[in-house]
């Protein structure tokens, strides 16, 4: 995806169970990569290809970021400038695939980095540093992780933009925010729709049960809604 | 055993420090010339703050000592806030605001859930190293590779390979 990964399963030296899994985060990207020109997102924008001629994944993931555009209330979209760029959902997707990968290889018990989203299955408990926004050398947080996710969303790279659909101008309540749940694809998706909400991500955020969350607001505060999942008890 | 999709070629000595946050205020729209926190049992005290980093609010108020408050637990009336519609608690302890809770508003589906906002620095330590924190991960909206090479993952990946 143009995105750095990393796949650590405990007890595993084979190198072609890393393979496989890399080489399905390769296919993925050159299906939804909004980059490469002869993807299946670039080529369905150009209006090359009708949806009905596009691969069965690619009409998953479309599908998929409309039923959560509307759960969302409109604040996760997958259409900018009236393209189809779904590269907000395809992530916490491919992760979720990756996992499936290495189950099918016959582990149960790996965790996943891809993008500063993190996917974590089986019975080991790992230790996830939440970056600090502002200090990207540096922690806020640490969530032990068993069997679930984290999903972080923010701009402190230069030239990000998550807009704010509502308002059509790039959201800057929030320098970062992180989603902590069970399933990776969820905790993406929350996490880029409460950015994209600023001030009415609480509303969509405290309702989501067994979804927590960690905020940095652009004043520099930290909001959360699990202080303790976070390390963050007072 | 763990694999990267960067190969990493020079070590990154990286430091850890915690972020030292900066004191938190509540901007409201109330216009309530009245900021002053009173007592722990009068709960319909108002609840608002500015932060002291601004000179006003909206309202045109300047900012309270945050001494001045009396230690117990505070509850506003509902605001409008940058979080959207919501009550707050406040905590003050040792004088200082320690914390505040947000209690959201009850929507027509959902009820209402709290919400902590941490104006002083979390965690006591003031420094970590990566051994010691001991961290597997970090969650962070790090995505391009040359981000990645000085951050935080390539580090840990680097430690741990």
């Amino acid at each position: 995806m143009g995105m750095p990964i990393t796949v650590d399963i405990p007890g595993c030296r084979k190198p072609s169970v890393f393979e496989a899994v890399f080489d399905d985060f390769r296919t993925i990207d050159d299906r939804f990569s909004p980059f490469k020109e002869n993807s299946e997102v670039s080529r369905y924008a150009r209006g090359e290809l009708e949806l009905d001629q596009t691969s069965a994944d690619f009409r998953t993931v479309k599908k998929a970021c409309e039923q959560w555009e509307k759960r969302t209330d409109g604040f996760f979209s997958a259409y900018f400038d009236k393209r189809f760029n779904p590269t907000g959902y395809v992530k916490g997707w491919a992760i979720a695939r990756a996992g499936e990968r290495i189950n099918e290889q016959g582990y149960q018990t790996f965790c996943i980095s891809a993008g500063g989203d993190i996917l974590a299955r089986g019975g080991k408990i790992w230790r996830v540093g939440i970056q600090n926004p502002r200090i990207p050398d540096q922690i806020i947080g640490v969530v032990k992780l068993q069997n679930g996710a984290v999903a972080t969303s923010g701009t402190y790279e230069r030239g990000q933009h998550i807009i704010n659909p509502k308002t059509k101008k790039p959201a800057q309540a929030f320098l970062g925010l992180s989603v902590a749940g069970s399933d990776i694809i969820k905790a993406d998706v929350l996490a880029t729709a409460g950015f994209a909400a600023e001030k009415d991500a609480m509303g969509l955020l405290t309702k989501q049960p067994g979804y927590e969350f960690l905020g940095v607001m652009k004043e520099g505060h930290v909001i959360a809604s699990s202080p303790q999942l976070f390390g963050l008890a007072a | 055993m763990k694999r990267s999709s960067n190969g990493m070629k020079k070590t990154i000595a990286v430091i850890f420090t915690i972020a030292v946050l900066g004191i938190i205020g509540v901007a409201t729209k109330s216009g309530s010339a009245n900021h002053q926190l009173t007592s722990p049992s009068n709960t319909s005290a108002a609840s608002a703050m500015t932060p002291a980093s601004t000179s006003t609010n909206s309202a045109g108020q300047t900012p309270q000592a945050i001494a001045s408050y009396k230690d117990g637990t505070y509850t506003g009336t509902a605001e409008d806030t940058p979080y959207g519609l919501v009550q707050i608690a406040v905590v003050v302890s040792g004088g200082k605001i320690a914390n505040v809770n947000f209690l959201s508003m009850p929507s027509d589906q959902g009820h209402s859930r709290d919400v902590t906002a941490f104006a002083e620095p979390l965690l006591k330590q003031t420094t970590l190293s990566s051994q010691s924190a001991n961290i597997d991960f970090v969650s962070g909206a790090t995505t391009s590779s040359e981000a990645y090479q000085m951050s935080l993952q390539a580090a840990l990946d680097q430690a741990q390979a």
